[in-house]
């Protein structure tokens, strides 16, 4: 309830004018460009992974010349969009959720308001936007490096022949996949950054630096459990015929 | 001038969290251009009442003017209320327990934040303005350097800097002398004075230190239970001989002021 | 660049340090018993509906993906055999891992560094109670055995939920799916995704403490350290994880 009230407040903000461009432009590089060393080294091994698990699982039914089916399907539709969530919530959210939760308890956020500055235009909005459009980007980013990642792992250590691995992949990827990939993007980066704003804002000064920290912990568990339900519904919304 | 609106009119306030009873029928006038004191052993209720004044938090029941204008009919869920609520805002300045500065600014853009925000003034009348209340509160020489940097003392004095930069008719003080030693306590009491007499605002100072009362306050009040115990000219209100002021000047462990 | 490189060197060397003490205070008494339960209790509660709500929704992903691309081979049958293998094997210890990462290791290192910047691991040195011993300690050893624990359970929600939308939803044969649930897993598979449990329980458990003990800088420190804490264990978990797959295809278990 208290949620649904933050999110009416949070969603006024968001698109009530452009956001402070200054704050707009920090946490969008932040939230960008701070998470690519973690994603990549992520998605690569992700990427290997899915490659090294689905033949070893098909090699048992003899059906390890599917991989590249397996590999387009499980990663481009579910594995690298929920993982780049997951990886935004556990670095951009709790960053989020701490740094709002240390404004609370040192009453910054009252400064603000007393100045009579909107917290949530000035702190909230900007957050929102730049996460919002970054992790689609982080999406598409791991798509690539993931794909490549399984392709080296499947033709390199399993010895599968590169060029059905690709032609599967084309066969099996179509463009609406990619788009259902972005839009789960923008879906799972509003998501990830309300939740953590929420956290991060509902902390109390008397709570003191512990305050802090169950911010930060609530942010990315609730994140993460959010992004991977969400996931589900929206795969079967979107692939069950 | 004859007929000035008081400051600030409080008519039985009451705030309660829960069964806990902070604030219970606080009656008060404050005059324009005047410096109150408000004393109490910590947790009854102080800094609840100043974030009540400037509608950080809503009273129960009772009703506050500032300047007149009534504000606990402002319904900050809606939008007019809300602006009208960031309008009366723009009256005061605060000074928040530990300053309250952004951590990821310097220290001159936090003394230029609310000017930024408000004030319609070029870039250079604000670097001036900011330049002008840093050598008010004698830190000139730190505008470059990071909330983190600073000394409990500097913080709070640049955050006096802040709350004053807009020129506001009301500044709040919430326990200036806390966790400050002595000598900077007294740099402070002066600075209040100071500000007092070239700028002639209204303030609010909610503390513990009964030196301070007596060297600064025009009014006294001293809040104790969620009750004003007593309220009014220091002089009066030391003469009176109540028994709970008297506990509370003296340092005493007896009278009705019970804290164990 | 030469005083980041020093400064790596000197958490290098901090960490073993660290680990050590850990393993002194492991196979040395005293033994905080009482602590280690609370913390157990305490996790298995905070952890049981995070991980539980996260793993479930991947046995139904796929399920829903697998069917699809199962019957264009006419293999609806095998997708049973499929999901039982990815989950035994691998998504349930990978996934309730970085859950347990989530939930018990951002906790526990939020907890101790907030202890920390109060000063309180201060006031237990100098009470003489070894703060490893009695605060990371007692959380290592309750993440090693609550991870295990809660994979089991995410097996079965995953199995379940799987079956949910491969049989009603996608409407492949029931009595199939049962037949071949259980035609391709052994129980090498159980161990493995025990053990690897066990190893990144360990992991969540030695990194929280490690940077709980290291917290410095008051509110905005706990927040990096329980930050820290989660993007560490994901990144050791999801490369452990690959190498242990790959050594055990080599090895054709």
């Amino acid at each position: 309830m208290e949620f649904l009230h933050f999110v009416r407040r949070a969603l006024v903000a968001q698109f009530n004018g452009p956001p402070p461009r200054d704050e707009f432009v920090r946490h969008a590089l932040d939230a960008g460009v701070g998470s690519l060393p973690l994603l990549t080294l992520l998605t690569i091994f992700a990427g290997m992974n899915l490659s090294v698990q689905a033949y070893g699982t098909f090699v048992r039914f003899g059906g390890q010349d599917l991989l590249g089916l397996f590999c387009g399907v499980g990663g481009i539709r579910e594995l690298y969009p929920v993982m780049a969530a997951v990886i935004c919530g556990a670095r951009i959210g709790a960053t989020l959720a701490a740094s709002l939760a240390n404004m609370q308890i040192s009453e910054q956020v009252e400064a603000l308001e007393v100045m009579a500055v909107d917290p949530m235009r000035l702190l909230v909005a900007p957050r929102l936007w730049a996460v919002t459009l970054m992790l689609p980007l982080l999406c598409g980013y791991a798509d690539v490096v993931g794909l490549a990642a399984s392709y080296w792992a499947a033709t390199e250590q399993m010895g599968v022949n590169g060029g059905t691995f690709m032609e599967q992949v084309r066969d099996i990827v179509h463009l609406g996949d990619l788009a259902a990939g972005v839009f789960k993007g923008v879906v799972f980066g509003w998501l990830v950054a309300i939740v953590s704003c929420y956290h991060g804002y509902r902390a109390l000064k008397r709570d003191g630096a512990e305050g802090v920290g169950v911010a930060t912990n609530r942010a990315i568990v609730h994140s993460a459990v959010l992004c991977i339900v969400l996931n589900m519904f929206l795969s079967a919304l979107l692939y069950v015929r | 001038m004859a007929e000035q609106q008081p400051a600030i009119t409080l008519e039985k306030v009451c705030k309660s969290f829960g069964p806990n009873r902070v604030l219970h029928e606080v009656s008060l006038t404050l005059p324009a251009g005047k410096i109150m004191v408000m004393l109490g052993p910590s947790g009854t209720g102080k800094s609840v009442l100043l974030r009540c004044l400037v509608g950080l938090m809503k009273p129960d029941s009772g009703r506050i003017f500032i300047e007149g204008q009534d504000i606990t009919g402002l319904d900050e869920r809606r939008s007019a209320g809300r602006e009208q609520m960031f309008a009366l805002r723009r009256k005061f300045g605060m000074l928040f327990q530990d300053g309250a500065l952004f951590d990821d600014m310097c220290v001159g853009d936090n003394v230029a934040f609310p000017l930024r925000q408000h004030a319609k003034l070029s870039e250079r009348e604000i670097a001036a303005r900011v330049a002008e209340d840093l050598e008010r509160v004698g830190l000139k020489n730190a505008q470059r350097k990071m909330p983190a940097e600073l000394s409990g003392g500097m913080r709070k004095r640049v955050a006096f800097a802040r709350a004053i930069a807009l020129r506001p008719k009301i500044v709040l003080c919430d326990e200036p002398s806390s966790g400050l030693d002595p000598v900077m306590s007294a740099t402070l009491d002066e600075l209040i004075l100071d500000l007092h007499r070239t700028l002639g605002m209204t303030f609010v100072v909610i503390s513990h230190d009964t030196a301070e009362a007596r060297k600064i306050a025009d009014y006294v009040g001293l809040l104790y239970k969620g009750e004003l115990q007593a309220f009014g000219l220091k002089d009066e209100v030391l003469r009176s001989n109540q028994r709970a002021i008297n506990q509370f000047f003296e340092r005493s462990t007896e009278g009705p002021i019970q804290v164990l | 660049m030469l005083s980041r490189s020093f400064r790596w060197f000197e958490a290098c060397a901090a960490f073993v340090e660290f680990f050590c003490a850990v393993c002194r205070c492991l196979v040395t008494g005293p033994r905080y018993l009482r602590e280690t339960l609370r913390v157990m209790d305490l996790l298995i509660r905070r952890c049981l509906i995070p991980v539980g709500l996260a793993v479930a929704p991947v046995g139904a992903v796929i399920s829903l993906q697998g069917a699809g691309l199962f019957r264009m081979f006419g293999a609806e049958s095998l997708l049973s055999s499929l999901l039982a293998t990815a989950i035994f094997r691998e998504y349930s210890p990978a996934l309730a891992s970085v859950m347990v990462a989530a939930q018990a290791g951002s906790s526990i290192a939020a907890r101790i560094g907030t202890m920390k910047v109060r000063g309180q691991i201060d006031a237990l040195a100098v009470m003489s109670v070894d703060p490893i011993r009695y605060v990371v300690v007692p959380g290592l050893v309750a993440c090693v055995i609550v991870t295990p624990l809660l994979s089991v359970l995410t097996t079965l929600l995953g199995l379940v939920s799987g079956w949910f939308f491969a049989v009603p939803v996608m409407g492949v044969d029931h009595g199939s799916f049962l037949a071949n649930l259980y035609a391709q897993v052994s129980l090498v598979d159980l161990w493995v995704g025990l053990g690897k449990c066990m190893a990144f329980g360990t992991a969540v458990g030695l990194i929280a403490g490690f940077l709980g003990l290291r917290t410095s800088g008051g509110a905005t420190g706990v927040g990096k350290a329980a930050n820290d804490t989660v993007t560490m264990t994901i990144v050791l978990i999801l490369v452990a994880d690959y190498f242990v797959s790959m050594v055990l295809l080599r090895l054709g278990v």
